[in-house]
């Protein structure tokens, strides 16, 4: 299937658009290797920024995050992180302490620190929690696609504990909305669509969750397709816990 | 292994087909609108949320479908026979499902699926054929069930009947008369 054939979802592929291309762009469901292509896919000209479920080093985070450091969306980060933490003043990525006192560095950049109402010491973000750890990408990574990309992060939830996950949707809803970001988010975790079904029951921006299986039909023979659950269904996702994983 | 839903109207509708299917030993999910997504419950919600369960089909999620609504009446607002019939035959020919088989009314309606999907049931109460609803199908059964041929069900049912006919200021319509005489039904003698 070519890009330019498609015109519609059409259930073994999912197309998306986007105000920084005149054609949809494509990302095909039953191609493993073409969804890793995704990127370079989409013609190179869409942003887009993407969590994996695999850890992200250190170093591309601290690089992120100096294209974002002291600007308009600074604020952002430390509101993403006070989800978790309430205490977050503010983030810096410094020199690790081995490396300033001139010990072997083992391949390691620079480390995200924080800072905490009423400590006066910075605070290593890796000693936090796998919530701090994991929320800080999945902030940072947001940044890359504005101005009309895609957001791409496997497994949301992973690493956060379900009472904070509604939240986190809705900084999302409002970050999309505020940069023009589409954003696509995989998971396996009814908590995690629970809590999306709740945030966009309550706001306005077009959201949709789209359970992917495959087709019963004899004509599909096991194919990928897809079921899209609108807002209106998606009320019904919550109160009746349908089965959409 | 997906769902298997009867669509039914409401709450009570409900309660009622599940105790049914349960003696019968039939493992259903009865489900009212409000079970997949309507605000309330009401037969027209059923029926507007039928595209919504049909779409699940197609990946499995939802395995098997039965559809129970009431003919009600035509001079009171209802779609009767003929109306409700269409309602949930034109979902079902939209969703891909061909027209029902010929089967005897008794047996209800099955929409055979030209491409593999189990056929999805329709029942019309009270009988797929006349107006009417819930209440009328279970007084017709009295005869046929084992429990309603004790005499001591019957002649509170007599008693109901005769109770309900003597109101002289009914506050319910005439065609509800089915629906204050049918809880005698459940008493137990």
């Amino acid at each position: 299937m070519k890009p330019d054939d498609v015109t519609e979802f059409s259930g073994q592929t999912l197309i998306v658009t986007t105000s920084r291309a005149e054609q949809p762009r494509w990302i095909p469901l039953d191609d493993r290797a073409a969804r890793r292509r995704f990127p370079a896919a989409s013609g190179g000209d869409i942003p887009v920024g993407y969590v994996p479920t695999r850890f992200l080093a250190s170093a591309h985070l601290a690089d992120l995050w100096d294209g974002v450091a002291l600007t308009a969306n600074d604020e952002w980060i430390t509101k993403a992180l006070q989800i978790i933490e309430p205490r977050v003043q503010g983030l810096a990525f410094v020199k690790r302490a081995e490396e300033r006192l001139g010990l072997p560095r083992f391949g390691l950049d620079r480390a995200a620190i924080i800072k905490l109402k009423d400590i006066k010491r910075p605070v290593p973000l890796n000693s936090m929690g796998d919530g701090m750890v994991r929320i800080l990408p999945l902030i940072l990574s947001l940044f890359p696609a504005k101005g009309g990309g895609f957001y791409l992060v496997d497994e949301l939830e992973n690493g956060l504990h379900y009472s904070v996950q509604k939240d986190l949707w809705s900084m999302l809803f409002e970050f999309a909305e505020s940069l023009d970001i589409q954003v696509f988010a995989a998971t396996h975790s009814w908590d995690c669509i629970e809590a999306f079904a709740q945030v966009a029951c309550e706001r306005s921006e077009p959201s949709v969750l789209v359970r992917v299986g495959k087709s019963v039909l004899t004509s599909e023979a096991g194919r990928s397709v897809a079921t899209l659950f609108d807002r209106d269904s998606l009320a019904a996702v919550t109160q009746a816990e349908v089965e959409v994983r | 292994m997906g769902a298997r839903i009867l669509l039914v109207e409401g709450r009570a509708d409900t309660e009622f087909y599940t105790a049914w299917c349960s003696k019968s030993g039939r493992k259903v999910d009865t489900k009212p609108p409000t079970a997949v997504g309507a605000t309330i419950d009401s037969k027209t919600n059923a029926l507007f949320m039928l595209p919504e369960i049909l779409k699940q089909l197609r990946d499995g999620s939802v395995e098997r479908l039965g559809v129970v609504v009431d003919a009600d009446y035509k001079l009171e607002h209802g779609l009767g026979f003929d109306g409700s019939f269409k309602k949930v035959k034109d979902a079902l020919v939209e969703g891909g499902f061909g027209h029902p088989t010929t089967v005897p009314r008794s047996s209800g309606f099955l929409f055979p699926h030209p491409d593999g999907l189990s056929p999805v049931g329709l029942w019309i109460m009270p009988d797929n054929r006349r107006e009417g609803m819930l209440e009328d199908f279970i007084e017709a059964s009295i005869t046929e069930t084992h429990e309603l041929t004790d005499r001591g069900q019957r002649a509170i049912f007599s008693l109901a009947s005769k109770a309900v006919s003597e109101i002289k200021t009914p506050l319910f319509k005439p065609i509800h008369q089915a629906k204050a005489r049918s809880p005698a039904l459940a008493l137990k003698t």
